[in-house]
């Protein structure tokens, strides 16, 4: 079992995983100075979305989201929901690590395959969920302080180029976020996939996952906050990793030049984080499922089919923001939003006719 | 795209090997999971080593279509 505590580290570091490397240039140009409030609308939505997953779970206790719809709608129609839950954990799974060589080509390693990235971080990932929920939980909660300091000095560092100008005018636009929905499905509504935890967390844990989800929507608005304040909304939104060129100017005299370094070991740690939720969603789903009697060789056909995806998840970062932008709300509202209401709404009726039945 | 078909190459030995343990085992639920899973990985790696892959957000995209027209008539 694991604690409220590592529950809700783990939401607040899944939340902000690949959104500080994909997310902060777009928001900037869809909504210049007020891109700060895009995350506070979206994080509300999505703590709307858990608030959904939550009565979901709470119909059946110590039942996964998978061996609901089972129960809900029985073994033919379950085993096809699981099915595309597994498909939905793999291919996430999938756009996080090509997030990631992406980053790690265009920044500090450009010569190194995409591929090595991602059989690396599958395998150490496959590891870790090998060795169960326990270990995932403390592991994330063990690190968090090590990702939070370093990053937010980091920043801190830079503040020096502070101007409140770049912030001006101010609530010009503040509902900009309904002119680009999909930053509700990403990341927002991916948080589903910590739903397969939910047995193994100790009771409380709706109010870590509410409370995770709000920390990660503040926490992004504060560092789109200080991108915009840092670098001005116009350079901000032409840069691909805005977050990383603050830190790469910083340098504290003649000795500490290379603080970009330890930015870099942040999101690559938070990217990981996510990468480990994601492998374990995916399993834990083949494990209700199949009820397999072995975990390795399952973590293996994942590696193989995630570090495939990888590959091939989206042709260039162009025509993966077009998509975004276009297909990834309803793709994550689909899985997110209309399953869980549908199986929700199944439950109630049997519930109610079952109740009929017996007065009757 | 010669490291893309070596990769390719090197999957197959593993996913044979694996199946084999797990049917020497007499483990068959998980032989057909393995299978089904590892195979599908090996389809998409197929496709990279080929010079076409398989985009999978397209594929998300088209399907979003055409659900759309299907809902839309």
């Amino acid at each position: 079992m694991i604690s409220r505590g590592q529950f809700y580290f783990l939401t607040v570091n899944f939340t902000l995983g690949t959104t500080l490397f994909v997310t902060i240039n777009n928001m900037i140009e869809e909504a210049g100075p007020d891109a700060w409030m895009m995350p506070l609308w979206a994080g509300l939505g999505g703590m709307l979305a858990a608030l959904l997953w939550i009565a979901l779970l709470r119909c059946a206790p110590g039942r996964s989201p998978v061996e609901i719809a089972r129960d809900a709608w029985g073994p033919i129609a379950g085993l096809i929901v699981g099915i595309l839950y597994l498909l939905v954990f793999c291919t996430i799974a999938a756009w996080v690590l090509r997030n990631l060589s992406d980053f790690m080509n265009v920044t500090i390693m450009p010569k190194t395959p995409p591929t090595i990235f991602h059989i690396m971080f599958l395998l150490v990932g496959a590891y870790a969920v090998a060795q169960g929920s326990e270990t995932v939980g403390r592991m994330n909660a063990v690190i968090t302080p090590f990702l939070f300091f370093p990053f937010w000095l980091s920043l801190a560092l830079a503040a020096e180029e502070w101007k409140w100008e770049r912030l001006e005018p101010a609530f010009r636009d503040p509902w900009a976020f309904f002119q680009y929905p999909s930053l509700l499905a990403f990341p927002f509504l991916e948080a589903f996939a910590l739903t397969m935890f939910w047995p193994k967390v100790r009771p409380g844990a709706a109010g870590a996952l509410v409370s995770g989800i709000a920390s990660a929507a503040v926490s992004l608005s504060l560092v789109l906050f200080m991108v915009t304040g840092l670098l001005g909304p116009e350079r901000a939104a032409r840069i691909n990793f805005p977050i990383y060129t603050i830190v790469q100017e910083v340098s504290i005299g003649r000795v500490l030049v290379i603080i970009h370094s330890v930015l870099t070991v942040t999101l690559i740690t938070l990217i990981f984080v996510k990468l480990l939720v994601l492998l374990y969603a995916a399993f834990e789903t083949i494990d209700r499922l199949f009820r397999p009697t072995v975990r390795w060789p399952h973590l293996l056909a994942l590696a193989i089919l995630i570090s495939a995806g990888a590959r091939t998840v989206y042709e260039n970062p162009v025509q993966n923001r077009l998509l975004i932008d276009r297909y990834l709300l309803i793709y994550d509202g689909f899985y997110s939003v209309l399953i869980p209401a549908l199986l929700l709404v199944t439950i109630w009726i049997r519930r109610s006719l079952a109740g009929r039945a017996r007065k009757g | 795209m010669t490291h893309m078909w070596l990769l390719y190459l090197v999957l197959a030995p593993v996913i044979v090997l694996q199946a084999a343990w797990l049917l020497y085992a007499k483990k068959y639920r998980d032989t057909a999971v393995f299978l089904a899973i590892s195979l599908s990985g090996f389809a998409l790696w197929g496709s990279v080593a080929y010079g076409r892959p398989i985009i999978l957000n397209a594929w998300i995209g088209r399907i979003i279509e055409a659900a759309k027209s299907l809902v839309s008539f």
